[in-house]
Formats: C-alpha cells, structure tokens, sequence
C-alpha cells in the first residue's frame, strides 16, 4: 500500500473539504524533496488540521489506519530531514572552527618538533 | 627587549637579520663559533631559533614554501585584507548556524505535531475498536 494511492482515495473522506485540503498538503509535503518546503507545506497542513482538530474521530477506522500510514512516512521524512541538519550543524562547526584557528600570518598550524628545545 | 637579545646572540653568531627579511650569514664567525665550541653554537641556535618562531612575524609562505620575516603582525593591524575575509568568512558561517538551528527547532516542532497527531489517531482508532 503507497502513501499516494491513499492519498488518491481522499473523495471518500467526510468532511470532505478540510480532510482534501488535509491530504493534498500531506501529498505536496511526501513529494517535495526540498527541506523548506516540506517545512512550510507542513506548516500549512498544521493551520488547516487546528482547524479541524477533531476531524479523526469522525473517521472510520480503515480511514485511521491509512492516515497513520501516511503519517508514519511524515514523521520518518521529518527525522531524516532533523538527522542532515544537525548533520550540516556539525560540519559548520567544524568550519567554524578551522576558520578561527587560521591566521595569516602563520597559514599552517605550528610544528612545535621542528625545533628540538632541550639540546 | 626579548628580541634584542635573540639579536645579539644570532650576531654573536654571525647571523644578522636584514630588511626584506633577509637573513645574512657571515659562513666566516659561524664556522669559528661551531668549531671552538659546537655544542654550545648548536644550543644557542637552536634557542634562538625556537624563540624568533615564537617571537618574530614569521609566516610560511604559501608559494614558495620558505619562512618570510613580515616585518610587522598582520594581526596588530587589524584591517589587513586577510583579517577582513576572516572576519567575513566567520561572519557567513555565523548566519548560516543560526539559520540550521532555526530549521532544527522547526523540524522539533513538526516532528512533535506529527507524535501529536499519531497518537490521536490512535486514540480514536482504539475507540472506534473498542465500541464495537
């Protein structure tokens, strides 16, 4: 079973115009492949199902289960796209960091066994 | 004052540092020096060696790979043109951190509507179970 041929079933919904604006934005958000913009269609779903917070209790329960199903895949996209954040996070802090120890004046890091002190 | 007296012990040496930052070796006072006492030419080099790396505006440079006397800390000055991309470069990356930690506590955010809206799901799918 696909997210998308779930999604297709949406006409079945009662409440029709909310859960199809509901699940057109979930289908925009399992499509996009841009961070962003699964943030901001994400976003969008979330002012539309406040509006509409109770609308699952007025499903049937093949209706919930495909729901979960879709959300289950929502979630999954939404750990992967916090894992390369904070992926991003720590390879600028490394950027960071190199870009603070450079100096000009000496472009490579010090050698200190270059001279040997104790002769 | 910990310069003059690296100087005055490369002269004793016969090692002078010159403009440009040219070092000028008199081979002369410098083969004396090791042959009456090497051990001593060799220690006090290497001293002083180690105390210009640490004390003299001396960089590699990158093209040719030698130890260049800069005459003056680039750092001191402050608006030297590596200074200026340094400073603008950890300035970019600044912005850029502060944008993924925005984008991090968006994803949080979401993530948790998402825990949110599964579990009353599942609520009500354990309802609608539960009454028949």
């Amino acid at each position: 079973m696909t997210a998308h041929r779930i999604l297709s079933d949406e006409s079945t919904f009662p409440e029709e115009m909310e859960v199809e604006i509901f699940l057109r934005l979930t289908r925009e958000a399992l499509d996009t492949d841009n961070g962003e913009e699964l943030f901001k269609v994400l976003f969008e779903r979330e002012a539309s199902y406040s509006s509409s917070e109770q609308f699952s209790s007025s499903l049937s329960p093949e209706h919930i289960a495909k729901l979960l199903f879709i959300e289950r895949k929502i979630l999954e996209r939404l750990e992967s796209e916090r894992r390369k954040i904070i992926k991003d996070m720590d390879k600028l802090s490394r950027q960071m960091k190199t870009v603070r120890a450079y100096s000009a004046q000496f472009p490579f890091p010090s050698m200190p066994v270059f001279f040997n002190q104790t002769g | 004052m910990i310069l003059n007296e690296v100087f005055r012990d490369f002269s004793l040496l016969g090692i002078k540092l010159i403009h440009d930052g040219l070092i000028n070796l008199d081979h002369k006072t410098l083969k004396e020096a090791i042959s009456s006492n090497g051990d001593e030419a060799a220690r006090v080099i290497k001293t002083i060696t180690a105390a210009l790396f640490e004390t003299l505006p001396l960089c590699i440079d990158p093209n040719s790979g030698a130890l260049v006397y800069t005459g003056k800390r680039l750092e001191d000055s402050g608006d030297d043109k590596a200074s200026k991309v340094l400073a603008a470069m950890g300035e970019d990356l600044e912005k850029e951190r502060t944008e993924l930690e925005k984008r991090l506590v968006l994803a949080e955010q979401l993530i948790s509507h998402s825990h949110r809206f599964i579990e009353r799901l599942m609520l009500s799918s354990e309802a609608l179970y539960g009454e028949e």
